[in-house]
């Protein structure tokens, strides 16, 4: 008889067993990755997918960052209503509600957490950029690859909002950019301005020290605000 | 995706490129403006670019963080808002679509319609089929898994696995198409009438019809296991009705093909519903088609009886329960019989070992087909007088009353004829009939209204919530959702579009829902709302004009009375009314509704004030009065609290059912029996698992009391948690929570406990709260602990502290900041107990000597008591002679007018009693013991203490005498009902010594493991007064291991 494993077990709904399981055998990496994709309700999950995540399997990864995609829009739509139209976006709050609220993040040390946090500013970065790819799409039409923004100032006020959305997109094609040269520095500023980490928290999360993120941090605002100032949006 | 190790590697130099680019920057800002551009030549002599990359970036140094700021606030926070606003809300202000929403697209000739589901396979959207002009069901890939091959292909399977069958009972498909996108749809057959679940959810079932449900389901899985599929997550939530009340199994999101290669199974991987799983699944072994029988014995269990056969609270307990507990005997809560051939067919589709179920869906069918002809007969076409309704026209019988009151003007529209079609459809929707005499009442959501027209009056939009919902409950006929879950359950987006109404009052688990909206019209309002049941049809609508807002509460009542009673097609004046539930003071209301607004926001002090404000505007308001002594809790002031909950509950004949029912358990957890209080609130939460005040309250009962009673504080955390996740805003949870996670050393949940309470957000106002935890979380994180000076604040911090080895030398600081010759009296009397419990638990009886010789000439009554019950301790061994002076001490009959706290003088006469006997026990005088244990057995009277102390001594004289059965009996007895309130303010009655007797005597009875849960519950919770013994308790319980 099978011995069952605690992890298997507390995955959520969606079980997913070791039979057929083989090293290589793609397929079924695959397929459990289909299998177990509901939100897991029982403690140990998310302590399970951080621990594996944080050991390289990116399967984990991946799905630990759907959950926490899904599980921040539906808590920064009931944050919206708190503010009572104020409309401040605290990060911060946000993301330590999320870890409150994805059961079994309660469970994480310190060190663990700040994994977790960063994974949810990366997944901030993510709603925005989806949303502005979106809507650029929409808007167009077609993919939108690029952005004119020469012609910026030429919009006229009640296309303010779109041209928000490109102001959007160029922040994230200069943080793509950034991301190819220099990854760490892209990774603090997705802490400290999509997540609200402070200064200790980045670090731990990334591994890296303190000192480190006070500088990557300064150096890389000034190299988002050159990028985008080459680009006409600083004095908008 | 969004992994790091899926992004391109950089060439290695680029990290060194960059932390050299980063420290040259650094050191350049540091230098003097004037000096960098030297600096630069010199540091760049030989790199160009490097000199050319750092000029440019230093020239916008000043600016970016500015920029970068402003640029959040501009364009990051409106897109983000924009981004994650609610897929179906439709704002004015906000028209942008969600993303990956579907919703409003085409695909060919099918219209995407609202969303209705989402699974770990896909999501479902309702849509329409424009060619045939028919309502469909489509599916698309979750947006994560949009290009996913593997996602992709097991969507074709699936589609492919349901359309093979072509049964009336599987949910066919119509249809799979590729957007213009590439993404991939299923079409389906739409299921109009909802899931298994959402019937299971509102009730149960009858037992003839949940036969006829069974025999569709069966003969679908049997074709299903004909054409070699197994299901594999069969559960009420994959199975959906027609509108005519046809049963068909959806989600064939995992389902295997078996038996079509030589492999009579499929071993790839398991998967399924917890709940649902068969035991052969939970042990890995190959799922085949007797896998579905199991689940579909569960799903039967689950609608004969109303639950699950093996519901339990943790996935741990659930699947041991599966793989080994028998089944729970088939007893409805209705007491309808369920028939044994029946229960004998479940039981055996519930056999553990496989073999011994029903071999696949062909042999439950032909099971069912034998037991009773006439009963289970596979379903008849739908009924034609259902269709008969669905096709008439839809008439609209408009009763119009106008009642002309002083100023009120009434209008109430009914539409008759849907309200009963509805009824004959929807069975789970208790007929208001009935429901006089069916226990639980049917419940109602009131959502919050639109507010047009003032924003003086914004306060309204949860003010009406506020206000309809103990009318509501005050026609004896519904039950309103506590107003803070429905608050918290609806988005903050301006509009509430009916989809999303339907949807919240569905979460809320509410039967019916209100919707409405007040506009401004001169100095009054127009208040308009429509009672709706639970699948959106329209029940009533009424319409109140209000001269003046002074008048609101008179017409919100005649509001509601309206909408009651046309469900019910009789007058008005039929339906109870509010009576006094509110206040006629418009005055006393508009601080009621401020000070919910308060404690909403967590500032319980302002809302302390703002109740208090209320109470004096209108002595009589009930409501106000127990709002106080919620707020007065959560502020620490309990002499307030005392007075409020007395007042609310002398009042409580005024108010509604479940306000009555909450302040009558309230009252039994602060001043009468805490175990009756239990009992109340878990009926309550059984009842109405959405009231967010009943599960607060028996969070608050079992943190206060299971201490008492040999069971974990932890154990607070389950309905505290419920708390939280019904009302995410209640911050007084978060105190609670934090407390619990500060006893179980969970850092970091302390950690983010705090920040959420403290947030900018929220509450500011409580120092000594902020004082306390930022105490406890530096304790536990071992790192440098801020002193607290503050009497208050001190008094708060000492009164939480635990029983580990840095909070007991915290209790040392703060007695020490109490005992300060500055304080008051009563504060200063505390902290020199304090001090002097600390020195008898160091065995230093001299020191606790002195602090005593100091109290005394403060308060010598309390000197007198807490000297006993030190002795009574097993910290210190004391003389004979000191323990006789003492006990001699206590029966002299007490002169003191002056009554501590909420003692009663009788009260206090009990306790002088009981420690004199616990003196006598000290000495081994059995007769004086027995004696006093007489007397105060005797004790007749409003006196509450004597029957719990007098059991108390009780025991402590049976282990005398060496009889540890009778012992651990009366101390049992002693447990019950010492109130809340009581046991604050004395410290006796935290009944430590028949604490640590009661385990003394199951150990000695080898009841290890309840001795153990007894000992444990000396180290359980605040410290102070258990300090004398944790020493002992600690060598107790290493030998018990």
């Amino acid at each position: 008889m099978q011995q069952i494993r605690s992890e298997q077990l507390r995955d959520g709904c969606r079980v997913r067993l070791p039979y057929g399981e083989q090293a290589g055998d793609r397929s079924d990496v695959q397929l459990s990755e289909i299998l177990v994709t509901r939100i897991p309700d029982s403690d140990d999950a998310v302590t399970e997918m951080i621990r594996r995540w944080t050991d390289g399997d990116a399967v984990a990864g991946d799905r630990l960052f759907a959950l926490i995609y899904d599980e921040l829009r539906t808590i920064a739509r009931r944050q919206r209503r708190r503010w009572h139209g104020d409309d401040t976006l605290n990060t911060t709050a946000l993301v330590h509600e999320l870890f409150l609220r994805m059961q079994g993040a309660r469970a994480l040390s310190v060190h663990d957490r700040a994994h977790f946090y960063a994974l949810a500013a990366r997944a901030t970065r993510q709603i925005l950029s989806n949303y502005a790819r979106r809507t650029l799409t929409e808007k167009r039409g077609t993919g939108a690859t690029t952005v004119a923004l020469a012609d910026a100032a030429a919009v006229p006020a009640t296309e303010a909002r779109g041209l928000e959305v490109e102001r959007l997109w160029a922040l994230e094609l200069a943080l793509q950019e950034l991301q190819r040269l220099h990854p760490r520095p892209c990774r603090v500023v997705e802490c400290r301005y999509f997540g609200g980490l402070s200064i200790s928290d980045t670090a731990l999360a990334l591994n890296i020290s303190e000192a480190t993120v006070k500088r990557d941090w300064t150096v890389a605002q000034v190299w988002l605000y050159r990028q985008l100032r080459d680009q006409g949006l600083s004095d908008a | 995706m969004p992994d790091d190790r899926s992004d391109s590697v950089p060439p290695e130099s680029s990290a060194d490129a960059w932390d050299k680019l980063a420290s040259l920057f650094e050191t350049a800002m540091a230098q003097p403006a004037s000096t960098r551009a030297g600096f630069l030549e010199h540091a760049c002599a030989a790199d160009r670019r490097m000199h050319a990359e750092l000029s440019s970036l230093m020239a916008g140094a000043d600016d970016a963080p500015l920029f970068l700021r402003a640029f959040a606030g501009d364009v990051v926070t409106p897109a983000f808002l924009a981004a994650t606003s609610a897929t179906d809300a439709t704002s004015d202000e906000d028209d942008v679509t969600a993303e990956w929403s579907f919703t409003g697209r085409r695909i060919r000739h099918f219209e995407v319609g609202a969303p209705i589901g989402r699974g770990g396979m896909g999501v479902v959207y309702r849509g329409r089929d424009t060619l045939l002009g028919r309502d469909v069901a489509l599916k698309f890939l979750p947006s994560e898994r949009f290009a996913d091959p593997a996602a992709r292909q097991r969507l074709v399977f699936e589609a492919q696995a349901a359309s093979a069958l072509d049964d009336p009972h599987v949910c066919a498909i119509y249809a799979i198409e590729d957007t213009v996108e590439g993404e991939l749809c299923v079409v389906m057959h739409f299921c109009g009438g909802g899931t298994l679940r959402e019937r299971l959810r509102d009730g149960l079932l009858p037992i003839d019809g949940v036969l006829r449900v069974v025999a569709q389901l069966a003969s679908g899985l049997a074709s299903a296991h004909r054409a070699g599929i197994v299901h594999r997550d069969l559960k009420p939530a994959n199975i959906g009705f027609t509108d005519d009340g046809v049963a068909k199994i959806l989600d064939f999101g995992v389902a295997v093909r078996f038996g079509s290669d030589d492999a009579p199974s499929v071993s790839v991987a398991a998967a399924g519903t917890l709940p649902y799983m068969a035991p052969e699944v939970l042990r890995g072994e190959p799922a085949d088609a007797r896998v579905d029988v199991w689940s579909l014995g569960v799903i039967m269990y689950e609608m004969l009886v109303g639950r699950r056969p093996f519901a339990d609270t943790t996935d741990a307990m659930l699947i041991h329960a599966i793989l080994h507990d028998p089944l729970a005997p088939f007893e409805r809560r209705d007491g309808a019989a369920v028939p044994v051939d029946i229960a004998r067919l479940v039981t055996e589709m519930l056999e553990k070992d496989r073999a011994d179920r029903p071999a696949d869906g062909r042999e439950v069918v032909a099971r069912l087909a034998s037991l009773s002809a006439d009963r289970l007969t596979l379903p008849p076409r739908p009924p034609s007088a259902v269709r008969e309704w669905r096709g008439a026209p839809r008439t609209l019988r408009v009763i119009a009353a106008s009642v002309v009151m002083l100023l009120v003007f009434i209008s109430i529209a009914i539409t008759t004829n849907r309200g009963r079609r509805n009824r004959a459809q929807q069975r789970v929707v208790t007929p208001l009939e009935v429901a006089r005499t069916v226990n639980p009442l049917p419940s109602v959501a009131v959502l919050p209204f639109t507010i047009r027209g003032g924003g003086d009056l914004a306060y309204l939009r949860e003010g009406m919530v506020e206000l309809l919902a103990p009318a509501f409950d005050a026609t004896g006929l519904l039950r309103a959702v506590d107003p803070n879950s429905t608050i918290d359950a609806v988005s903050g987006s301006a509009a509430l579009d009916s989809a999303r109404a339907r949807a919240v009052a569905e979460q809320l688990g509410a039967q019916r829902y209100v919707v409405g909206s007040v506009v401004r019209s001169g100095e009054g309002a127009i208040v308009r709302a429509t009672l709706r049941h639970g699948d959106g049809a329209d029940v009533a609508r009424a319409q109140v004009t209000v001269a003046h807002t002074d008048q609101l509460t008179s017409g919100v009542e005649t509001l509601v009375r309206q909408l009651v009673a046309a469900e019910l097609r009789a007058p008005g004046d039929t339906v109870a009314g509010l009576a006094a539930t509110m206040t006629s003071s418009n005055r006393a209301l508009r601080a009621y509704l401020d000070g919910e607004r308060e404690l909403r926001d967590a500032r319980p002090a302002a809302a302390v004030a703002f109740f208090t404000r209320a109470v004096e505007e209108d002595s009589l308001f009930a409501l106000a009065w127990y709002r106080l002594a919620r707020a007065a809790r959560w502020s620490e002031v309990d002499s307030l609290n005392a007075r409020a909950v007395r007042r609310a509950h002398a009042l409580s004949s005024t108010l509604p059912l479940r306000l009555q029912q909450i302040v009558e358990a309230y009252y039994a957890l602060r001043v009468g029996s805490p175990v009756e209080a239990e009992r109340m609130f878990r009926q309550m939460v059984s009842d109405y698992p959405t009231d967010v005040d009943a599960w607060m309250l028996l969070g608050e009962t079992l943190f206060d009391n299971n201490q008492f009673q040999g069971r974990a504080t932890g154990d607070a955390a389950v309905p505290f948690r419920r708390v939280m996740a019904l009302d995410m805003r209640n911050r007084e949870v978060t105190v609670y929570l934090m407390e619990l996670a500060a006893r179980a050393n969970r850092i970091g949940e302390l950690d983010t406990l705090f920040q959420m309470y403290f947030s900018p957000n929220s509450a500011g106002e409580q120092p000594g709260i902020r004082a306390t935890y930022l105490a406890v979380h530096a304790r536990r994180a071992q790192l440098p602990e801020p002193a607290i000076d503050e009497p208050a604040a001190a008094r708060i911090a000492m009164g939480r502290a635990g029983s580990e080895a840095s909070d007991v030398r915290a209790i040392g600081r703060y007695a020490a900041a109490l005992a300060a010759p500055t304080n008051t009296p009563r504060t200063r009397a505390d902290g020199l107990l304090a001090l002097a419990t600390l020195a008898w638990t160091e065995r230093a009886p001299e020191r606790a000597q002195r602090a005593w010789g100091e109290v005394a000439l403060l308060d010598a009554e309390a000197t007198l008591f807490h000297r006993a019950l030190m002795m009574a301790s097993p910290a210190v061994a004391v003389p004979a002679d000191s323990l006789r002076s003492v006990r001699r001490a206590l029966d002299v009959a007490g002169t003191t007018t002056d009554v501590p706290g909420e003692l009663s003088k009788a009260e206090q006469r009990s306790v002088r009693a009981y420690l004199s006997g616990l003196l006598s026990r000290q000495l081994g005088d059995t007769a004086s013991l027995a004696k006093t244990q007489r007397e105060l057995a005797a004790v007749r009277g409003a006196d509450r203490l004597a029957a719990p102390l007098s059991a108390a001594l009780a025991g402590h004289l049976a282990v005398s005498r060496g009889n540890y059965v009778e012992a651990v009996l009366a101390f049992e007895r002693g447990v019950v009902a010492v109130p809340s309130q009581l046991r604050a303010r004395v410290p006796a009655l935290g009944q430590q010594a028949d604490r640590f007797a009661h385990a003394d005597a199951l150990r000695a009875l080898g009841r290890m493991a309840e001795a153990e849960r007894w000992y444990g519950s000396l180290r359980d919770g605040p410290a102070l007064w258990s300090l004398p013994y944790l020493a002992t308790v600690t060598d107790r319980l290493r030998t018990l291991k």
